[in-house]
This record gives structure tokens, C-alpha cells and sequence, in this order.
């Protein structure tokens, strides 16, 4: 997938300005920037929720599975319902192990009012799995979750991708997310949205630790980068 | 757990209490002014009315007559409620359609029921006319709680729907008829007991053989005030077990 000279403004405040940024298949994407740079609305523009104002996407996929920051789910249905939903054809053991693979087993006849923030984030997790999706956006999807939760579910999306082996894009602000799952990371700065380095990472993501010299020294780096944008930033603004 | 299901129990002893309490003032209440007024043709005392609700509800008419008010009061609901539903999903998805029908929901509910019964003893049968007299009246609430529900459906829910390439028909079932449910549960409560009142006062005037609506009627005209208290009290009680019957429904 391929964003081309992307221009997108609301209410006058551009977002988006000349945008370029290329989705491989069969690779995490991360993107990485400090609030309200704008990525959510990139996110959307890639799912086709909003068009741009200029510019064109390019090898548009079809099916795109998206996992948004709530959970939309629905509330008149139980966890196993609201999986099925987006594919009805999805046998009961298909269902099953999903529910098992994002840790929801005895959870599948609750509803979402009865399940935690975290819990009702691995069902719709779980859901965007199962569409069968050609790529998979997620807006930032552990971000109600706690730290140790959070990691696990890195552990577990780096699994299912192994397995799945499609394009991923992870909008996240949290460097840790982004150096353990992301074959290239896309650091964006704000005030317009556009993109300020890429990093690749060639560690393959299940080798991967936080401790490792390279990561930590990629970790660095991307630290330096967004401190440094932020004071940008807060000195534009100023 | 345990503590919180007796705290609600006491709770709900309460209530009922008060409930109690609340009913023995009104009926002290209205002996009293009974007693003040002392004549039985103006306020006739608790008593009497009683004894008049046990000599209607022995009459042998008493059964078909409520039988043929409570007949006219679900035709006319279950014509409503279908009506309701089906302009309420056209008015709910397209604007151009709620824009079109809105004059006439209008002037439905802002028409006075009088009118309406007068018009309807002119166009129909006495039998059907308080059946007309119902679905006008109650249509237009049951039609602005579907198009409310609709307008209502959480917008971030349709876009996951959209993301997820959700067919029509799923979307209706999943996610339109459940949210539009919420809101109609509680329009078609108050709408059952509204039809009954509604259907009985056309019956007052369109007088069809054997109903409560007539029964009221004869009371009145052989000055048995404690007879048209009687059968209000049925009705209020025919109301309350219509709208309880129809929680339960909801409720599975």
C-alpha cells in the first residue's frame, strides 16, 4: 500500500501535507509520534474511513482489519458474538482458538460491560483476526492496557503475525512497542504531520529484547528524536 | 454479593411499603370526601365502589366486554407498532422520507382526539372506529422512538461495520434493531396504556355492542356514579397487567 503526495486539512488546520509513506506486505509498520500528529487521521485515510483532499493510495488492499483505540464492540453481544461477527463463516474451533490466542478462554459468554478495558481490546484484536485481513491497521490498541499486559499482547501479536505473515501498521507513541514489533519505523513530527526519519530494524521481531545493545541503541535514537521534535515543536508553538 | 442482593431486597420491602402506605392515604382521602359530599351520585364512597366491582365482575357480559375492548386495543396496537416500525426504519435512514411523512405525523399528533373520534364514527363501523381512534394517537410516539433509535445508532460502531464490509442485513439485525429495541421498549409501554384509555373514550361515543367503553356509557346514564368508578378501577387495572405483560415480553 502506497500514500502519494497526501494533503488533508480540517476546518483549515492541514494534517496532512505531501505526504509519501509505502506499506510492504509482509511487514510491521510502525508509526511513531508524539499525540495529535495526525496519525489517526493517516490511519484513516489508509482504511478509506476519510478521503484525502490531494493526493492518491495506491495497491489499495480490500480487506483491511482495523483495531481501533476503544474497543467498538457491540454491547448486546458476548465476546464470541462480536468475534463472529465480521466472519460468520469462521468454525467454532477457528473462534475457539482465537479467543485462546488473545487469553479471552472462559471469558467468550461474557458480554463487553462485564469484561475489563484490556479484555474487551484482545476481543476486538481477536475480531480484526478474524476478517482474514489483508492488512491490519491498529490505532494504537494497547493503550488502555497496563505495562506487563501490553507486552504480552506485543509477545502474542508478533506470534499470530508469524503465522499470518501480512502487512501490519501500529500506530503507537510508546518507543518500547515500536522497537519490538516494527520492521520499519516511521517517526513523524506534527504541525503538519509529515515523516521525519525511518528506521529499519533487521533483528527478526522474535529475537528481539529490549535489552539487546542494538535496540537500545535504536531506542536512543528515537528518544532523541522525539525530544527533539517536541522542543521544536513547543518553540513553533511559542 | 449476598449483602448486596439483601440490601436490595430491603430496598425493594421499602418501596413496596411506601407503595402500600401511599395507597391507604388516597383511599382515606377518598372516603373522606366521600363522607363530606355524602351523595353517592358525586363521589360514591370506597365501599360502594367495591361492591360495584364485584357485581360487574359477576355480570355475564363483564368477560366479552372486556374481551371486545382488549381485542380493539392490541389489533390497534399490533397495527400501530408494525406501522411504527417499518415508517420509523424509512423516516430513520432517509431524511428525504422523515421530511415527507413529517407534516403528517404532525398533524396526527397535534389533531385533538375528539376530532379524531368524530371523524372516525363518520368514516367507520362503531365496532372499528376506536380501533382508528388508537393507532392515531399512539402511531406517532411509536414512529418518533424508532427514528430516534436509528438517528441514535453510535456512529463509531457504523464505521467498524463499514471497515468489516457488514451486509445490510446483518447490520439491520446486529446492530439497528438492537439499538432502535432500547428506545422502543419504553415508547411501547406508555403507548399500551394510552391505547386502552384512548380505544375506551371512543367507545364512550361510538357505542359497540358490549364493551367497556358502553359499559361506562350505561353506568353514566343510569346515574350509577359508583359503576363508572368501578370500571375505572378495572381499567386501570387491565392497564397495569397490559404494560407488565408486555415488560416480560421485552424482557426475553
Amino acid at each position: 500500500m502506497k500514500l502519494e503526495g497526501v494533503y488533508k486539512s480540517f476546518e483549515e488546520v492541514e494534517v496532512l501535507q505531501n505526504f509519501h509513506l509505502t506499506v510492504k506486505d509482509k511487514e510491521i509498520t510502525c508509526i511513531l509520534g508524539p499525540s495529535g500528529c495526525g496519525k489517526s487521521t493517516l490511519l484513516n485515510i489508509m482504511a478509506g474511513i476519510i478521503k484525502p483532499d490531494v493526493g492518491t493510495l495506491r495497491e489499495h488492499k480490500k480487506r483491511i482489519g482495523y483495531v481501533f483505540q476503544e474497543d467498538r464492540l457491540l454491547p448486546w453481544k458476548t465476546a464470541y458474538e462480536n468475534i463472529q461477527l465480521v466472519n460468520k463463516k469462521a468454525s467454532s474451533s477457528q473462534l475457539q482458538s482465537l479467543i485462546d490466542m488473545v487469553g479471552l478462554t472462559h471469558f467468550e459468554n461474557k458480554y463487553p460491560h462485564q469484561l475489563s478495558g484490556g479484555m474487551r481490546q484482545r476481543c476486538s484484536i481477536a475480531r480484526a483476526f478474524n476478517f482474514q485481513t489483508e492488512i491490519l491497521l491498529m490505532d494504537e490498541p494497547f493503550k488502555s492496557l497496563d505495562y506487563d499486559l501490553r507486552m504480552n499482547m506485543v509477545e502474542a501479536l508478533i506470534d499470530i503475525w508469524h503465522k499470518w505473515n501480512n502487512a501490519v501498521v501500529f500506530v503507537t507513541h510508546e518507543i518500547d512497542e515500536a522497537i519490538l514489533l516494527g520492521n520499519k519505523i516511521v517517526v513523524l513530527a506534527k504541525n503538519p504531520c509529515r515523516v521525519e526519519a525511518t528506521v529499519n530494524i533487521d533483528v527478526p521481531q522474535k529475537q528481539r529484547s529490549l535489552e539487546d545493545r542494538e535496540l537500545i541503541n535504536v531506542r536512543t535514537k528515537l528518544i532523541n528524536m522525539l525530544s527533539k521534535e517536541k522542543e521544536t515543536s513547543t518553540y513553533k508553538s511559542a | 454479593m449476598k449483602a448486596s442482593i439483601l440490601k436490595n431486597k430491603a430496598k425493594k420491602e421499602k418501596e413496596l411499603l411506601y407503595t402500600i402506605l401511599s395507597v391507604m392515604i388516597l383511599l382515606l382521602l377518598w372516603k373522606v370526601a366521600s363522607v363530606i359530599v355524602d351523595k353517592e351520585i358525586l363521589i360514591p364512597s370506597p365501599e360502594s365502589t367495591f361492591m360495584e366491582i364485584i357485581r360487574i365482575i359477576q355480570s355475564p357480559n363483564f368477560i366479552v366486554s372486556v374481551m371486545n375492548t382488549l381485542k380493539r386495543a392490541l389489533i390497534g396496537f399490533a397495527i400501530a407498532l408494525a406501522a411504527g416500525v417499518s415508517l420509523g426504519m424509512v423516516g430513520g435512514f432517509y431524511k428525504p422520507s422523515y421530511y415527507l411523512l413529517r407534516p403528517l405525523v404532525l398533524i396526527i399528533r397535534a389533531a385533538p382526539t375528539m376530532a379524531i373520534i368524530l371523524l372516525a364514527l363518520i368514516w367507520l363501523q362503531s365496532e372499528k372506529a376506536p380501533i382508528l381512534v388508537g393507532f392515531v394517537v399512539i402511531f406517532p410516539v411509536l414512529y418518533e422512538n424508532v427514528v430516534q433509535g436509528i438517528r441514535n445508532v453510535d456512529v463509531k460502531l457504523v464505521e467498524m461495520m463499514d471497515i468489516y464490509d457488514i451486509k445490510k442485513l446483518d447490520r439491520l439485525k446486529d446492530l439497528y434493531i438492537p439499538s432502535i429495541r432500547s428506545y422502543l421498549n419504553s415508547g411501547m409501554a406508555a403507548a399500551m396504556g394510552l391505547n386502552l384509555k384512548i380505544i375506551i373514550a371512543a367507545e364512550v361515543l361510538s357505542q359497540p355492542r358490549m364493551s367497556m367503553g358502553t359499559s361506562f356509557q350505561i353506568e353514566r346514564v343510569n346515574l350509577n356514579t359508583a359503576g363508572v368508578f368501578a370500571w375505572a378501577l378495572i381499567t386501570i387495572m387491565l392497564a397495569g397487567i397490559l404494560e407488565q405483560g408486555l415488560k416480560i415480553i421485552n424482557k426475553n
